[in-house]
Formats: C-alpha cells, structure tokens, sequence
C-alpha cells in the first residue's frame, strides 16, 4: 500500500478543471485509490462526483492512499499532480 | 427505405434531416427487474449510445459555437464515465430488484440534492450537470431524451420527429430551419398541426412506430398529401420527390397571387377569407394585404408567460397595434378563452375532473367581473384604429350573452368617464362552438351581431369525441352528420336574421367541404394564414348554384363515409372546372 501526503495549493481548489484532470490521471491506474481530507472524509478519485463533491478548498492537507499492482506510480503520480497544481 | 403511413395534418411536401425529440418523464417508471445480467447489459448499450451522443456534440460545439460549449460536453461525458457512482445504481437495482432507470434516477436525486445544498455556487450547479447527464442516460434506457430544439437548431433543413410537440416546444424551436412535422400522436388539430399550418408547412400525424424507425439525421421525405413519410430514400426516389415538389411550389405561387384579391364565387357570391391569430409569431407576420382581416383573434398568448395578469395597457398595446396594421380591415378579437387544456397559474383556477366541461372561457370571465372588465375596456380602446370586433367563447345560453354585454357597456361606460375613444357601435358576436349555441342560435342571433362557427370545440362536443385521443378519431369527424346539420342549422338562424356567419376551425380551410360552405351561404372564413390564398382560388372555382342541389343531398345521407365519397366527386368536378 502506498500512503503519502499531499497539500493543494491552487486558489479554486479542487475544482472545475483540475478536478476532471486529477480524475483523467487516476483513471489509468488498476489500483484501488483513496483521497481522505483533514477531517478524515474520504472520496474516490476516479469518480468525478466524488471529487467535487468532496468540496476540496485551497490549502487543504490530503492523504493519498494506493493498493494494488500500481500502487507506487500511481500514488507518486498522484501526489506530485496535487502538489504541482497552479498557484 | 422504410415507408410509415400516418395521416395529414398539413398538406404539402418536404425533405431535410431528422431532428429526433424524445419524451423522458420526471420519474421513470419503476418495475421489477430479475434478470441482473440483463440489466447491465442494457446499462452498457445506453451508456455506449450517451457517451457517442455527447463526443459528436462536443466536436459540433466546438466547430459551431466554442471551446466554451464544447466543455460542457466534455464534462457530461466524464459524468457519464463515473463508474464509482453508476456502480452505486447498479447495485442499487440489483439489490431492490429494480429497473436500472428507477435506480439512477433514485441515486441522481440524492446527489443532486446534495450538491445544491453546497454553499459554492460552482459546485451548487454541478448538481444540474450530472441530473442532465443520468436524465440522458434514462432517456436512452426508456427511449427517449435529449433537447432536440438545440439540435433543431443547429440543422439548415429540420424535419422534426416526435410523438407530440408541445406549445412551449414549437415556441423553443428555431422555425425558419423546420421543413416539416412528423409525429406519432395528436389529432388533425393538435398543437403540431396549429403550427404547420401556420407556418406554411407539411405535418403528418398519427404516425405508429415512428420513433422505433427514426434514431435521428436520417435523410426523410415527408409527402403531406398522401400522409406517407419515408425514412433514408434512395436516389431515385429522392429525385422523383424534388420534382414533385417543384411542380407543388408552382401552384402555391398561384395560391399566393389570390391571397391579395377579393374572394368571388363563379357565380358572383363574395366571401371574405381571414386569418386566425393569436401568437407572438403569427402576430408578427400578420400582412393585411394577403387576407380580408382577422376572423380569429386569441387572446390568450397576452396572459401567458407573466406572473400576473397584463393591465389594460399591456392588452390595449397588442390589439390596437394589430388594428391599425389591419388598416380598416376587420379584426375579431376573441375574449379570454382560458381554462379547459389551457390553465395559468396566477389565475389558481382548482383542479377540475373535467376541465371541458367546466370553468373556463366566458365563465370564468363573468365570475371574474374585473378580469373581463380590464380586456373588454382594452379591447374597446383598440376598436378606435380600426375593424375590431369583440366575440364571446364558449356561449351555451342567451342570458351568458346579455350578462357578457352589459359587461361591454360597462366598460364603455367607463371609458367614456375616462375622455378615452373607442368605437361606440363596435360588433358583439359569439362563437358557436357548443350544441347549446347551435340548437339556440335562432335566439342568439337576435341578440349577438354575429356568429362565427369554432369547429373545433363544435366537433369535439357534438360527437362527444376528445379531439386529442387517437382512438375516437373516426368520429371526431367533420363530416360527421350530427356536425354538418349543426351547421346547418346555425348557418340558417343566421341567414334568417340577416346577421354575418362565418367559420374559424380547422374545418373552414379544408378543401372537401369548402362547397358545403358557399352553398350554406357562409359570409365568412377564417384559416391559418398560409392557407387563405389557397382558399380564395378554391372559391373562385365555385359555382353556387351549381353545387347547392348536391349539397343539399349530404344531410339526409346515412354515413360518414357516405358523406366523403359524395363530397370527394364533388371536388373531382369543380378540379375538372
């Protein structure tokens, strides 16, 4: 399992389009994937409506989980596009 | 090529591309589902057809219109790829033994109702989004869905298919790009027909299995005089088609040529054909030079789309403008004919197991003094600039009329307080759209200062026989005896009294019983605009005398079909001049 922290930086959040790219990402993985936020709710990044519905705001400090065959590239992967997100 | 019959609801011909609209309901239906398999096969095929519908909306988006639109799309189809959520139905029928539509539409409403209740209003619309989605899904399952009118609109020649359209549709629809109607419903005076005829163009109706044959951007000719559609044609018969409808715009050039002239029987009997009215649209388009006025004015297209009802005014801007483009001419503006199948809101008229026969039209405007009184006065104020005539709905007893007259002299009365003009002697008739008026207008006509047949209602309610169910369409007939001896009947009360009458259906423009018409003496006819000049040819080919006897046979003939050969040989005569 790959476990790591990641902290969104972007102004909107997650939103609108880094959202639907932060889905597009995922959705090349087969490992099973997990975003928890600061209090502990936890959404599934391949599905778009719980990305945005999770309501993600700037400065927000996730934990992103990965199991399965793919799990430390898409885990890296993942973290570096949350962390690499515009100002 | 695939051939469907149905029946014409306005003649003529046309071809262009399909547009397809199909009917999702607010909440699919629910059934039990026990094969699961199945189910989710079913899920995968519409989901397959969502997911190509929504890419080719996204290219023509972005080729048509812009990045920005097209975005939506791409949107839409990264909702249509959530599997976590549309698993969550998935499971949702499996386990409740439920059809896969019931279950997105239940899971739907729960994250929609989340997402609204969002304080960021990006977010509070992303709700909107995925019901838009799952309600294209839903339609695909059930075999319907999508806005056609956007689609509509974006085809240079339309031919819209659709089980039935609906008055806030035809208004949604982008008109100059439509070449013709097609629909699985409705009968001969449905909405769909209103509007083709209106707008000039072919409609075929009733229509079974349509929308089965029709996916949408087929090639489709549509022959509204045979009432045959015909799905992708081959070459062949698409040239033969284009030839055929050259030679058919070559005689309306001649209809057109008439609409401008007096209308004149061979024998010397005058007749005015005028147009019926009533929409912003047709409104805008009214050209006083092609008809001898207004025989039709519908009121009820000023009270729509408001929250309240239009002040004085309001009205008095719409009919004094129409006036006076009339110029002179003669302009019968109906008084509110609301309730029935029309309702507004604001009016909070209860719910009625009948509406027919209830509370509509001059009933609820005598029970509504101040409601009628503010029309009456700004339909009075118009009868200064012009021809305007005021006309009652809907009239079963001579006291309705006296009560609906005292309410005119009132209003001028009121009028005449305020310095305002007005015609004092203007025109009071009445619709004769009931049995009642028909088996009373020896008594009417010495009250009212015309008639004017609604065929339509007439029909409906004489033969008793709902003029939207297809089932009841053999009798909901216009050469149906019991209708044709009502007119009689009424067409003689108002000869004896010396009063014009004329006819405002659907029945006044159709061909076969033009004759029946110059020999009862009728002094008016009122059509949709694009059939007046059609009309007026047709009655300068018209002997009176000559066809009076035949005419006279109809009444005491035995059967509708009867009653059709004999006017059908009749016609045959008068083509051969």
């Amino acid at each position: 399992m790959f476990t790591a922290n990641a902290t969104i930086k972007n102004p909107t959040g997650l939103h609108a389009r880094p959202a639907a790219q932060l889905v597009a990402l995922c959705k090349k993985f087969s490992s099973d994937l997990q975003i928890t936020d600061a209090s502990g709710n936890k959404f599934d990044p391949k599905s778009i409506i719980s990305v945005l519905s999770a309501g993600i705001k700037q400065g927000s400090d996730v934990q992103v989980t990965a199991t399965g065959a793919d799990e430390d590239d898409a885990g890296g992967q993942i973290v570096g596009f949350i962390n690499g997100l515009a100002e | 090529m695939k051939t469907l019959k149905g029946i014409s609801g306005s003649k003529g011909y046309a071809s262009g591309t399909a547009v397809v609209k199909r009917d999702a309901p607010a909440v699919p239906q629910r059934y039990e589902v026990t094969d699961h398999a199945a189910e989710e096969e079913r899920f995968r095929k519409a989901r397959g057809v969502c997911e190509a519908r929504f890419s080719e909306l996204e290219e023509r988006a972005a080729r048509d219109i812009g990045p920005d639109e097209a975005e939506i799309f791409g949107a839409y189809r990264m909702i249509l790829d959530d599997d976590a959520f549309f698993q969550k139905a998935l499971s949702r029928s499996q386990s409740e033994s439920v059809n896969i539509e019931y279950a997105i539409y239940e899971e739907c409403r729960g994250v929609a109702a989340m997402f609204e209740g969002m304080d960021d209003p990006y977010l509070k619309e992303r709700g909107a989004d995925i019901e838009n989605v799952c309600g294209e899904v839903i339609g695909c399952l059930s075999g319907a869905g999508g806005d056609f009118t956007i689609e509509a609109n974006s085809v240079s020649d339309v031919i819209i298919v659709a089980r039935d359209l609906t008055p806030a549709e035809t208004v949604k629809m982008d008109k100059s790009r439509i070449r013709g109607l097609v629909t699985e419903r409705g009968g001969t005076t449905s909405h769909t027909v209103i509007l083709a005829k209106a707008l000039g163009i072919p409609a075929i109706i009733g229509v079974e299995g349509l929308l089965g044959e029709v996916s949408g951007r087929e090639r489709i000719i549509v022959d509204a005089y045979g009432g045959t559609v015909q799905i992708d044609p081959d070459e062949a018969t698409f040239r033969e088609f284009v030839e055929k409808s050259e030679r058919e715009k070559k005689l309306n050039r001649e209809y057109s040529l008439s609409a401008g002239k007096p209308a004149q029987t061979i024998d010397g009997f005058h007749i005015d054909v005028l147009v019926n009215t009533g929409d912003a649209d047709s409104i805008k388009s009214f050209d006083a030079e092609k008809c001898d006025g207004i025989g039709l004015l519908r009121t009820e297209f000023v009270y729509m789309g408001r929250p309240d009802y239009p002040d004085e005014d309001a009205q008095y801007e719409v009919y004094g403008d129409i006036a006076r483009r009339a110029s002179g001419k003669e302009v019968i503006i109906r008084t509110l004919d609301i309730g029935g199948d029309k309702q507004l809101a604001y009016m909070d008229i209860p719910k009625e197991d009948n509406p027919f026969l209830g509370y509509r039209a001059i009933r609820l405007c005598l029970d509504r003094p101040e409601v009628f009184h503010t029309q009456l006065r700004a339909i009075l104020r118009a009868s200064a600039h012009g021809g305007v005539k005021v006309m009652f709905p809907m009239i079963v007893t001579a006291e309705e009329l006296r009560q609906a007259k005292e309410c005119v002299e009132r209003a001028k009365e009121s009028l005449r307080g305020d310095g305002l003009a007005f015609n004092e002697n203007i025109a009071v008739g009445i619709m004769v759209e009931t049995p009642a008026a028909a088996l009373l207008s020896d008594q009417l006509a010495e009250e009212a200062d015309f008639f004017s047949i609604g065929s339509n209602d007439l029909i409906q309610y004489v033969t008793v026989s709902d003029r939207m169910n297809e089932r009841v369409q053999y009798l909901y007939d216009s050469c149906n005896l019991s209708v044709l001896r009502a007119i009689r009947m009424v067409a003689a009360s108002a000869t004896k009294r010396g009063i014009p009458w004329g006819i405002c259906g659907e029945v006044a423009s159709d061909e076969l019983l033009l004759p029946v018409w110059v020999a009862l003496g009728v002094t008016e006819l009122s059509v949709a605009p694009s059939q007046a000049g059609k009309i007026k040819h047709l009655i300068g080919r018209i002997d009176k005398a000559k066809i009076t006897a035949a005419v006279e046979r109809l009444f005491d003939m035995r059967s509708i079909q009867d009653v059709k050969d004999s006017l059908g040989s009749l016609q045959g005569e008068l083509s051969k001049g």
